[in-house]
């Protein structure tokens, strides 16, 4: 039988598997949040979220379908390096350990990265940032939307609109049901879903192909894949490690966290995420150097691991795969659902259109930003408009000019607010130059470099020192 | 310059390992936050 063939379950199977899945993911995350009451519980799950959840929920939010799906194509295309480009991602995860310790220090009452940039920088700064940081949000939100519409169709054939909406639809109504709580406690079997599927594919291509035949098959027709030499797959790995390095200095998705959980295990669950997230493009990627000694022909280089998987295991490597990006989906669309709603409610609800808003206010408004993100989201990727997934190339000149401005703002009481608007501002600015003059592997590298330059510069020109203890009460008055 | 079957095959193992250690480990984290009262 054909393997492309292979790689595509049947609608009936598929639809049995989004319905099983789905039933699970919304008991979950109704039955932990049953016991959620007031702002933080919904929010930040009472800030008391221990180790292992923790480190759970940054991996699985980290691994999305792009991980998944993407690491073996870009193993395709890139070889060797892609797949290790792909796994540096994991030094954003590393890097932001130390910021999510002073974070929790700094603001222990905090909600959202948009309350730090606020007290810190004042609100010039803290608009600029939202502008940079509701985009991406909205923009990998609606990717993350469309991939599942796209992954749903391509593996089972249901019509694309009907599994977005599924997917869509199924992680807006836990994430309502139980805010942070619902969604950390269903990240942490999603996480150990995707683990136990990639090992299961790796495995099997380890014992069925073989290192020795793997190597020989791929030297001999597709040579570059394991060139070590390769100048386009090298600029990819840096831009791909400062691409990550500002998605989650800046991301609420990671701020969030930072202030859900427990003293002490901020800096311990995300250096240990990262320590097993970095294995996981590898392991997931090597696979598509199975293909030229499995003989594979691939018409579309994104659907490489699942037709490795139906190759290897027939039907039943259709439905693992199928199982594995559901969950990967899932992970991620519930923790972007969360945390964009945090900032919309809290930086623009509360910050702009109501600001002597009350807990019990905000509380019951929560759900209801949850809901209305949802449809929003659901419409922009009704229309499956391919060019916006592209997009969020274009985003990695933005979430790259916050990374200087955050981490000296965390680290350094001199670095002024002007400095660091007009850091983001041209670093986005020269970032996307260097993406249309050059191409997108560079944009997030030279807007880095250009907002470093600018904040350095900055602090040591007018210098302007900052009162730490201001950032301890951010509940203050947004007017 | 190309990858040598040794070193491929060294760099998908130890990625392997740590990967199949991971679940392992998550569960350990888990019971001992649950023991101690500590998961939430």
């Amino acid at each position: 039988m054909n393997s492309v063939q292979n790689a595509s379950l049947n609608a009936d199977t598929g639809w049995l598997i989004l319905a099983a899945f789905s039933v699970i993911w919304i008991a979950l995350g109704g039955y932990l949040g049953r016991r959620t009451t007031g702002l933080e519980g919904y929010m930040l799950a009472g800030r008391k979220v221990g180790l292992a959840l923790g480190t759970a929920t940054a991996m699985a939010t980290w691994v999305t379908s792009n991980t998944t799906m993407a690491a073996p194509q870009l193993a395709l295309q890139m070889g060797v390096w892609g797949m290790l480009g792909y796994s540096l991602g994991a030094v954003g995860l590393m890097l932001f350990a130390p910021l999510a310790r002073r974070i929790h220090a700094l603001m222990p009452s905090g909600f959202t990265s948009g309350d730090f940039i606020r007290l810190r920088y004042g609100k010039t700064t803290w608009r600029v940032f939202l502008g940079i940081s509701l985009f991406y949000g909205l923009g990998w939100l609606v990717s993350m939307g469309m991939a599942g519409g796209v992954l749903v169709h391509a593996l089972t054939g249901i019509d694309y609109r009907i599994g977005m909406t599924v997917i869509l639809a199924v992680c807006v109504l836990y994430t309502v049901l139980g805010g942070l709580r619902a969604v950390i406690g269903t990240d942490f079997l999603q996480t150990l879903i995707i683990l136990v599927g990639i090992l299961a594919l790796a495995w099997l291509a380890i014992i069925n192909v073989g290192f020795e035949h793997m190597h020989a098959a791929a030297l001999e027709q597709r040579p570059e894949l394991l060139n070590l030499l390769f100048p386009a797959a090298i600029m990819f790995l840096f831009n791909n490690l400062l691409f990550g390095v500002g998605e989650i200095f800046h991301s609420n998705v990671w701020w969030s966290r930072a202030f859900a959980f427990r003293e002490g295990v901020g800096f311990r669950a995300y250096l240990i995420a990262g320590v097993l997230w970095m294995p996981i493009p590898v392991v997931a990627g090597f696979i598509a150097l199975t293909v030229p000694a499995l003989d594979l022909n691939i018409p579309a280089a994104d659907m490489v691991g699942p037709m490795v998987a139906a190759k290897l295991l027939g039907t039943s490597g259709a439905i693992l795969v199928f199982i594995v990006v559901f969950a990967a989906l899932a992970s991620s669309l519930d923790s972007l659902l969360a945390a964009t709603s945090d900032l919309i409610l809290t930086d623009i609800y509360k910050g702009h259109i109501r600001p002597h808003a009350d807990e019990t206010e905000l509380a019951s408004v929560a759900r209801w930003v949850v809901l209305s993100l949802g449809v929003v989201a659901w419409l922009l990727c009704l229309p499956r408009i391919t060019t916006l997934a592209e997009l969020l190339y274009f985003t990695g000149a933005f979430v790259a000019s916050t990374i200087w401005p955050i981490a000296a703002g965390l680290f350094w009481k001199n670095t002024n607010p002007a400095g660091a608007t007009v850091a983001m501002v041209a670093g986005t600015a020269i970032g996307l130059i260097g993406y249309f003059l050059i191409g997108f592997y560079v944009a997030a590298l030279i807007s880095a470099a250009a907002s470093m330059a600018i904040v350095l510069f900055s602090t040591w020109w007018r210098p302007r020192e900052f009162d730490w203890r201001i950032l301890a009460n951010s509940q203050q008055v947004y007017t | 310059m190309t990858i040598s079957v040794s070193a491929l095959s060294l760099l998908v193992s130890v990625a392997t390992l740590i990967t199949a250690a991971a679940p392992v480990l998550l569960v350990v984290f888990w019971l001992t936050d649950w023991i101690r009262g500590r998961l939430w």
